[in-house]
């Protein structure tokens, strides 16, 4: 009976930590995929002509596997450019990421970089 | 059943049930380690998926800093750094260390053991997100260039018509029409491998660009198939990349107040034509000289008042300028060619009128070109060509590139830099809205650590 006690506890508490692990998995994943597709994004806008790297917004289907299961996400890259305070021939560039993952929580990840015109 | 069978079989039950409890217990322990692995697992790629955002995040603020630092060399050469650290919009800082061997007397080596060779400077930035951690640097050397940051492979003032199979390295941009048939393939240098007219942009056959890039034009873009690969392909357009360029014979590369756009190179025939390097060919007006003869360019202007003609196996060696005044015209044909030379045709016009026109180069044959193919009319190529430099044609309203054939044209950024005449633009090639500053930037290397 103690034994049949103590199974139950343990599996009914493991059953519900693997949930957890499986949704921290899956953050990882939809995390990871956003900060390469904002990396994409900086770095397709570097290699851009200067004048041309201007805002932009671009929506990515990923499927992302974990565990064995598929999930289809929608990623929505924001790319904006905006003229570096008080500076000529700098541009800052923007990257917003922002997607809803798997627990239905909406997540964001921004990151920034600078681009120069090499000419006067 | 006896008193002794009723304990043994008591006895037994109590070690069947302590059994059964350590195998539960070995069971659970077991589910504990394994589903501990697990969690451990998902949580450390979840911190690990957050530690490659934040470096990702320092090395795009270190590009940042390398990017500021360069923006403040271009507009002041002799700037010598640092820049202290500067925090961005995002909370993410950045810093930099500048070692500027611009006009060093020799060798340096930057604070990271970077070798800065004279004529170059060397950026050391270093990046930080904002929640601290992981810092992340770059490393960049840059010299002074002429138009490697605008990138314009092909360059005219009327119209660009190529036919056949075609790969160009970096941008075309055109006053007037652009129209390619057959396969193409543009490929970006230094960051730009674009097509832009200030008229009308007509593709049938296969093309492909990078796609970073763009198809921009003023007027239509007529696309059959449809163009693969570029970002934005589109019409009316009306922003600064499709600006006419400003080919009206000026001697200098300067915009006068409130001009717009790129002003396409015109020599100083005073420079090009002086005489300390010169070699004039006597001809009779008006015929061309014709070389069926070897010819040893031994780093020299070559100057055919009235035309040439190269002919038959006539080997013609680097390095070296041919010109052709009068308007007259430049011809290649015969064998199998390989110039390391400039190829420039002048037009009758005295500067700075605008080029009326007249001179011209065409190829026959299998050419090979290293150097800038220039001219005031029109630049005609039939049969397999391959140039490293860039092609620049114009005069007053015109000036085509035409060609047949198998063609492969790449950008040298530095095509301009030692041609005679051509000083003007040696340092930078025209502007937007006449910014100052002194000189463009080319960037060597690019390292991340």
């Amino acid at each position: 009976m103690i034994a049949v006690a103590l199974f139950a506890v343990a599996v009914v508490s493991l059953i519900g930590i693997y949930p957890a692990s499986v949704r921290a998995a899956r953050q990882s994943h939809g995390h990871l995929a956003a900060v390469n597709l904002a990396e994409k994004e900086l770095e397709f806008s570097r290699a851009m002509n200067y004048e041309s790297v201007q805002d932009r917004a671009k929506d990515y289907k990923l499927i992302l596997k974990t565990n064995g299961a598929q999930n289809e996400i929608d990623f929505v890259t924001k790319v904006t450019v905006s003229q570096v305070p008080s500076r000529t021939g700098l541009k800052r560039v923007k990257v917003t990421v922002a997607w809803v993952g798997t627990d239905r929580i909406a997540r964001e990840l921004m990151m920034e970089t600078y681009v120069a015109k090499l000419s006067p | 059943m006896g008193k002794r069978g009723y304990r043994q079989s008591e006895h037994f039950v109590l070690r069947q049930r302590g059994i059964i409890l350590s195998i539960v217990l070995l069971v659970i322990t077991l589910m504990i380690v394994v589903m501990s692995v697990v969690v451990r697992q998902s949580l450390g790629s979840l911190h690990q998926a957050k530690l490659a955002g934040f470096s990702k995040q320092s090395l795009f603020a270190a590009e940042a800093g390398a990017a500021d630092a360069m923006r403040r060399l271009v507009e002041a050469p002799a700037w010598e750094g640092p820049i202290p650290s500067t925090t961005m919009e995002s909370g993410s800082s950045y810093s930099a260390l500048i070692t500027n061997n611009f006009s060093g007397p020799g060798e340096q080596t930057a604070s990271n053991g970077a070798k800065v060779p004279q004529g170059m400077a060397y950026v050391l930035a270093t990046g930080q997100q904002s929640s601290g951690g992981v810092k992340r640097r770059v490393g960049v050397l840059v010299s002074p260039s002429s138009v490697s940051s605008l990138g314009i492979a092909i360059g005219v003032g009327g119209m660009v018509d190529m036919g056949g199979s075609k790969r160009i390295f970096g941008s075309v941009k055109a006053n007037g029409n652009i129209e390619f048939s057959g396969s193409t393939r543009i490929a970006p240098v230094g960051g730009s491998g674009r097509v832009l007219s200030s008229s009308d942009v007509d593709t049938g056959g296969s093309m492909s660009l990078d796609e970073t890039q763009d198809v921009l034009a003023r007027g239509e873009v007529r696309q059959s198939p449809p163009i693969r690969g570029a970002y934005l392909v589109t019409g009316g357009d009306g922003s600064a990349s499709t600006d006419q360029f400003i080919a009206d014979g000026r001697l200098d590369n300067s915009l006068l107040p409130g001009e717009k756009g790129q002003v396409l190179p015109n020599p100083d025939p005073a420079t090009l034509l002086a005489p300390a390097t010169l070699v004039p060919y006597a001809t009779v007006a008006p015929g061309p000289e014709i070389v069926n003869y070897d010819l040893n360019l031994d780093g020299k202007v070559h100057y055919f008042p009235y035309g040439v003609t190269f002919t038959g196996s006539s080997n013609v060696t680097g390095p070296g300028t041919i010109v052709v005044g009068n308007g007259s015209t430049m011809e290649f044909s015969g064998s199998t060619r390989d110039l390391e030379a400039n190829l420039i045709a002048l037009d009758a016009a005295v500067p700075p009128s605008p080029p009326t026109g007249g001179g011209t180069i065409r190829f026959q044959g299998n050419t090979s070109v290293r150097g800038l193919i220039y001219a005031h009319e029109d630049v005609i190529i039939q049969g397999n060509f391959d140039l490293e430099g860039m092609v620049i044609a114009y005069r007053d309203g015109g000036g085509d590139l035409i060609s047949q054939g198998s063609t492969k044209i790449r950008l040298d950024p530095s095509a301009l830099a030692d041609v005679p005449g051509f000083e003007a633009w040696a340092s930078g090639f025209g502007g937007v809205g006449g910014l100052g500053g002194t000189s463009s930037l080319s960037v060597r290397v690019w390292e991340r650590f």
